[in-house]
């Protein structure tokens, strides 16, 4: 799953564990999902979507890898 | 950065530093098991059947309990690595214990060690747990 997290939360000058912290996830989750090794939850990605204020399809894409 | 702003990055420390505090409670049991029943223990490792239910109990309790709290205070990465891991040390001995003792039987290794077998399971758990966290 191919994903625009990094370019978002670079938007927003946050860091890894600020989005990690906002979400309830650690620092690391946000790193794998960012990096494309792990792909989320349901209710993580309508958290994400919620917060960056988009679809979730605005935010992840088919594919592998990450940007996109 | 004023503490609105920071809000993510506070929440992210407070909550590791819950997880390395629960990590380091549930050493110092482990630790606390493992020298009381070396203390209790006879210098042939026997223990008296007191000392064993009470042992027994204790580790039954503390790795349920412990486990539930660990559970509900990890992310899904983890509970995804723990999965993987799980997974990994569960075939590692399902299947580490028949080899051994195929290839005893076929002469050629020495008796299985059950101790050898259960460690072996939890470091490639342990393996399993890391590489799906980490690389």
């Amino acid at each position: 799953m191919r994903n625009r997290l990094k370019v978002l939360r670079a938007e927003r000058d946050w860091s890894q564990a600020e989005l990690g912290g906002r979400l309830g996830v650690s620092r690391q989750a946000v790193n794998a999902i960012e990096t494309g090794k792990y792909d989320p939850s349901l209710p993580l990605a309508f958290k994400l979507a919620r917060l960056f204020e988009m679809r979730i399809e605005d935010i992840f894409h088919e594919g592998q890898g990450t940007g996109g | 950065m004023s503490d609105a702003e920071n809000v993510g990055t506070i929440a992210e420390a407070q909550r590791r530093r819950r997880y390395w505090t629960l990590m380091g409670l549930a050493l110092a049991a482990s630790l606390v098991i493992g020298l009381t029943g070396r203390v209790l223990g006879t210098p042939h490792g026997s223990i008296g059947p007191g000392a064993a239910l009470a042992l027994s109990a204790a580790l039954v309790l503390l790795t349920i309990g412990g486990n539930w709290i660990y559970l509900r205070s990890i992310d899904e990465l983890e509970m995804a690595s723990n999965l993987v891991g799980g997974f990994w040390g569960f075939y590692a001995f399902m299947l580490g214990w028949p080899l051994w003792h195929i290839l005893w039987r076929g002469g050629f290794v020495a008796e299985p060690d059950m101790l050898t077998i259960y460690v072996g399971a939890g470091l490639v758990a342990v393996a399993g747990f890391l590489w799906k966290r980490f690389l």
